[in-house]
């Protein structure tokens, strides 16, 4: 299975891009599609490395992808603090302006762009699990 | 990511060129954000050849449209991409700004 490590810093969410791009190699994905995918480990492996409160540089961030008939299935573990976008509810988006709050749309992102998300913790780390409808 | 900087007329305008993303959003936060603190109020922004948003994009852009709804003015955004729109309509964000074609 393709996978990818990141460590835990910034300027690493970079090789998301180059890693997607070679997976997507003979598939016929869309230029959407892979927007998708790379919106998706992105919001995810920022979310980590912004708020995951993992003191280590070194700590890693495990990205696997595969597809299988019906969806492309996007796997990620970490060694952060407990969190389960699944549960995440974000805050009324229709709000005016004035009173909308600044940031934490990532997992709004996530989500719209998933068609399924399972999350499980074990081991100290964050196991997400997410699926992606392959295009028609 | 790389920021044009251009007047036109009474515009002052910003073209985005390539990812705005985690990393590039600072750039941006920096330029933009500087510029409406300066006094500049009529402020479009060109997505011609913006091919990545990301949250942190976004969130800059709202800082922004923040400062400028102080002064009863949207920025305006243009030429933008299917799938960029789509990440400005999950977001709720397609009111708060002026979204134009050229």
């Amino acid at each position: 299975m393709p996978t990818l490590t990141l460590k835990n810093r910034k300027e690493e969410l970079e090789r998301i891009v180059s890693f997607i791009d070679w997976f997507s190699i003979g598939k016929n994905f869309s230029e959407n599609y892979i927007f998708d995918l790379n919106l998706i480990l992105d919001e995810i492996c920022t979310n980590i490395i912004r708020h995951g409160e993992i003191m280590s540089e070194d700590s890693e961030i495990e990205i696997s992808l595969e597809t299988d008939e019906n969806d492309c299935i996007i796997k990620v573990k970490d060694e952060g603090k407990e969190f389960n976008p699944v549960k995440y509810e974000p805050y009324d988006l229709n709000m005016k302006i004035e009173d909308r709050p600044v940031g934490n749309l990532g997992i709004v992102l996530v989500k719209a762009k998933c068609d399924e998300i399972n999350y499980d913790r074990n081991d100290g780390r964050n196991i997400l699990l997410m699926k992606k409808h392959l295009e028609s | 990511m790389n920021i044009i900087e251009k007047k036109e007329g009474d515009y002052h305008v910003f073209a985005l060129e390539g990812r705005l993303d985690t990393n590039s959003s600072t750039e941006l936060e920096k330029v933009l954000l500087g510029a409406i603190d300066n006094g500049m109020t009529d402020i479009a922004i060109d997505f011609m050849q913006l091919s990545y948003i990301s949250s942190s994009g976004l969130r800059v852009l709202l800082i922004g449209a923040k400062k400028l709804n102080e002064h009863k003015k949207k920025i305006i955004l243009r030429n933008m991409k299917d799938h960029i729109m789509e990440v400005f309509d999950i977001a709720g964000f397609t009111p708060l700004f002026d979204i134009k074609d050229d």
